[in-house]
């Protein structure tokens, strides 16, 4: 059942088993999971069904002076389906080494083990419709290199790629159907209140204060609580309740918005390849997507004491006409009609009236290539259901760039806190203070030393990129947008991390995190499948646990839990 | 001890066929197939389903008999009145009748049981399948024993509608990953589970009234599809639009005029509908319980995925 909160009375009592805060990834695979069971499950959205300005500016928030790091608003739409709505739809696991304790990174380690995810990740693939769990090449798939031998890197790891699946269009109806789940659509969960249970005060949550834009408020009543509202809005919620808690909820040891990663990730360097390439994509059986990608095994991470890495190769870069290729031109010139989030390469490097009129000439050089890119841009992605994941061009001078995406070390400093300003509700705004570590730039640089080995151990191509213009050319766009990790990190120990190893806040009986705050690395993956399964192994978690049903909650209120 | 005699009627369909070979194949039954038309083979008895007298004689000597008769909605009421009629004549001991979990309707939807109320506003063929029911229900109430078994889509090497047309369509990459629109349940009945289940219908003591027949934890369509097209090497398999469902839907009456003008010439590059009836079941969450089945049949079903895997080799060697 999907409702919006101005079909509600104003300062209605909503009670529910379990309260899901945010429909995003993580908030709608954990409700589809009660799907068709007797659990009344509630999901709050603080969005509509499009994207709205207003909504959206509730996003808002500052960064530090300095700070590379996109404005808080972008990146995150606040909608049904979150940044689902939005995102590109690679699908990867984390690697074992990602869970473990590595001497040579700080604060590594998770307090569960890649066999404690395995149950959840091939419903995760699922779920986001990337295929099967299987991420080992196939033998017909071709090489990426003909020849490459491996070494540091392996090239027969893939990765698969969602629709990408926007959760809300694949999943409405389901979640319109389902009598057990109710979503309440522009309803912004403003405070969870933790005040009200005698000898329980401030150990468990009593409830969440909900506002509307519209004006309206709303009380929720729940046995548990899930906080899904994304990697920045979490450590927002928490920092900004403080009825029986000053620091914030599971803020007692000054952990919330800490260890706040995102990925570093560049296109850089000239590949020259001297053997036949093939770096589009395949289609599985299945019908997914799929490509290989070099990536940094777990004997070199450890050798190189580094932290985890891909590279895959890349077309030159597009906005400089030197690539002379019709294709990546005419991509120059649809810049202007790309979402920001999307635009950020298309938009750098020489602009003038001469960069513009060569980009012409690319366009006029090769018309049918162009027109035969077009073409397939229009009927593989802009038509398609499952989208043609990214733009694969060839390109003239055989001089391919490597686009890499690398591993962030936990840093302390690198964090969220509350800013003075109130959003339009009355909840502080947040502050970013992103940073980076010298490690970070570090394993990109022994990565791409031990890649450019590898080609050459292999007479497979040559990498020449730039040692001293790394760190500009990884910042250049700054944080990778999108990835919000680390701000509510797990731990077993209550001093090192927000969550447990349940992801059940900290000192919490009945707060529950679901989402990419959790994770206390970051490892090279995109972090949505890993989401995913982490919100099955909740909800399965939540399931267990028996439950009486909502009514025994307040004597004489009907099983279906009364919306008064 | 000697087999009792069961007459199968309908044995010339994809469904008679399953179920005769799994009464033949229990040693405690001698099955006999029931005919419309062909060759009196051993073993065999012609008789026209829809004429109780003939039907009473073909019932001769026979103290069980199934009733798996297909076709149009009078074809079917008539038949059942039919058996009905003579198996009292004849002094059949019990009848098996196979209907359909079309029973409930299009509009059914969660975990099904037998107690569920039948289809408020049913289509002729599920208006029809009710009265059937009925038909037998009366021949209970008049002193007859009859079990009704509710299969879901009967599904195997022989079915023309859920594997043939199916993997046809899959092959053309007109069906495939259907998204938002394929995420109903596909309440699949193997064929020999189907057998199974009336062996035990006929053999089990407390067997009685109707009864659920369907895989344990169903697959959705999409899930049946996406596996159906892997075990047929219909890949990669093809994530269609609503656009494109839309486009089919607009195109199936068309086809299906054009499929009857045509039928007597069957030109094979006549493309099949995806009718509307069929996208509308791609939808529909409905599950068969099988709880009843479990507790009075007690046979042990296919899983779907071996099911799905093996009719595709049955289509493939055929
Ligand atoms: C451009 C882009 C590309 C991306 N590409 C990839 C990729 O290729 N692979 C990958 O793995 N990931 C990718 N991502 C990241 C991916 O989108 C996120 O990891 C994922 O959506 C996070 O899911 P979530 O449910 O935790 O948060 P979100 O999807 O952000 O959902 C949070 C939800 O909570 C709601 N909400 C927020 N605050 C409140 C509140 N106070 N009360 C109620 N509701 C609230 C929001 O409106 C939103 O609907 C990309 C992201 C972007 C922006």
């Amino acid at each position: 059942m999907i409702l919006d909160i101005d079909a509600l009375d104003d300062g209605a009592l909503l009670q529910a088993d379990i309260c899901v805060a945010g429909a995003g990834a993580a908030g709608i695979a954990l409700a589809l999971q009660f799907e068709g069971t007797s659990t009344q499950v509630l999901l709050l959205e603080s969005g509509g069904e499009r994207a709205e300005a207003a909504t959206q500016a509730l996003a808002e928030g500052e960064l530090a002076p300095g700070c590379r790091h996109p404005p808080p608003h972008r990146y995150r739409p606040r909608r049904l389906g979150g940044a689902t709505t939005l995102w590109g739809g690679r699908c990867m696991p984390l690697d074992p080494i990602d869970f473990r304790v590595r001497d040579w990174v700080p604060l590594s380690g998770w307090p569960i083990g890649p066999d404690d995810l395995a149950p959840y990740y091939p419903a995760a693939n699922r779920l986001c419709e990337a295929g099967d769990f299987d991420y080992a090449a196939p033998q017909d798939m071709p090489p990426t290199l003909q020849g490459f031998v491996p070494g540091s890197f392996t090239q027969s790891a893939i990765e698969r790629f969602s629709c990408p699946t926007d959760f809300a269009a694949r999943y409405r109806l389901r979640l319109e159907a389902a009598a057990n789940i109710r979503i309440v659509l522009h309803a912004t969960v403003t405070e969870i209140r933790t005040r009200g249970q005698g000898q329980n005060q401030g150990r468990a949550v009593a409830g969440l204060g909900v506002r509307s834009l519209s004006g309206r408020r709303m009380r929720v009543r729940a046995q548990d609580y899930v906080l899904a509202t994304g990697g920045l809005e979490i450590p927002r919620l928490l920092l900004a309740s403080r009825d029986a808690h000053p620091n914030g909820v599971g803020n007692a040891h000054g952990m919330v918005g800490r260890t706040y990663m995102c990925h570093l990730a560049g296109t850089l360097g000239a590949v020259r390849p001297a053997v036949p390439v093939h770096h589009g994509y395949t289609l599985a059986p299945e019908g997914t997507y799929c490509r290989r990608r070099f990536a940094l095994r777990e004997a070199a991470q450890r050798r190189l004491r580094s932290g985890n890495m891909v590279a895959r190769l890349h077309h030159p870069q597009v906005t400089d006409p030197s690539h002379g290729s019709g294709p990546l031109s005419a991509l120059r010139f649809a810049a202007p009609f790309i979402t920001p989030e999307y635009a950020t390469r298309l938009r750098d490097g020489p602009s003038g009236a001469t960069a513009i009129a060569r980009h012409a000439a690319n366009i006029a050089a090769s018309p049918l290539e162009t027109a035969g890119f077009l073409l397939h841009w229009l009927r593989r992605r802009t038509l398609a259901a499952r989208k043609f994941p990214s733009i694969v061009v060839r390109p003239p001078g055989g001089v391919y760039s490597l686009d890499v995406h690398a591993e962030q070390v936990p840093n302390l400093d690198s964090r969220v806190t509350l800013a003075e300003g109130l959003d339009a509700l009355g909840l502080p705004r947040l502050r970013v203070d992103w940073r980076h570590l010298p490690a970070d730039i570090d394993t990109v640089r022994q990565g791409l030393r031990a890649l450019s080995a590898d080609f050459a151990a292999s007479g497979t191509a040559r990498l020449d990129w730039d040692e001293d213009g790394l760190e500009a050319a990884l910042l250049c766009h700054g944080a990778y947008g999108g990835h919000h990790i680390g701000t509510a990190r797990m731990s077993a120990d209550p001093r090192h991390g927000v969550v447990d190893a349940d992801c059940r806040v900290h000192g919490m009986a009945n707060l529950w995190i679901a989402g990419s705050a959790v994770f206390p690395t970051s490892g090279q993956a995109n972090p949505t499948l890993t989401i995913v399964a982490l919100a099955l192994r909740l909800a399965a978690r939540l399931r267990a646990a028996s439950r009486p049903p909502a009514s025994a909650l307040s004597p004489g209120q009907a099983p279906e839990p009364a919306m008064t | 001890m000697t087999a009792e005699t069961v007459l199968v009627l309908g044995a010339g369909g994809p469904v008679g066929r399953a179920v005769l070979a799994a009464v033949r194949a229990e040693p405690a039954l001698r099955g006999i197939a029931g005919l419309r038309q062909g060759a009196a083979l051993p073993d065999t008895r012609l008789a026209d389903a829809t004429d109780a007298r003939t039907l009473t004689a073909a019932l001769h000597g026979c103290s069980l008999a199934v009733n798996a008769v297909g076709g149009g909605p009078a074809t079917l009421l008539a038949s059942t009145r039919a058996l009905c009629e003579a198996a009292r004549a004849a002094g059949v001991r019990r009848v098996v009748h196979i209907s359909s979990m079309a029973v409930y309707g299009g509009q059914a939807a969660g975990m099904v049981d037998e107690a569920a109320p039948l289809a408020s506003r049913p289509s002729a063929y599920e208006a029809a399948k009710i009265a059937c029911e009925a038909e037998v229900k009366a021949f209970v109430a008049a002193g007859g024993q009859a079990v009704t078994l509710r299969p879901g889509l009967v599904f195997g090497p022989g079915s023309v509608q859920w594997a043939q047309r199916v993997a046809r369509l899959l092959r053309a990459r007109r069906l495939g990953d259907l998204g938002p629109a394929g995420d109903g349940f596909c309440n699949l009945t193997y064929e020999p589970d189907l057998g199974a289940g009336v062996v035990a219908a006929l053999l089990s003591p407390h067997a009685a009234g109707a009864i659920n027949l369907a895989t344990a934890s169903p697959l959705t369509w999409n899930a049946f599809l996406v596996l159906f097209a892997r075990a047929l090497g219909a890949t990669p398999v093809r994530r269609l639009t609503a656009r494109r469902l839309r486009i089919e839907r607009l195109c199936a009456p068309a086809l299906r005029l054009a499929g009857i003008a045509t039928r007597q010439r069957g030109p094979a590059w006549l493309p099949p509908p995806v009718p509307p009836s069929l996208a509308r079941l791609f939808g529909q969450r409905m599950r068969l319980d099988p709880g009843l089945a479990d507790r009075l049949l007690g046979i042990v079903r296919t899983p779907d995925e071996d099911a799905v895997r093996a009719t595709a080799a049955g289509l493939q060697a055929a």
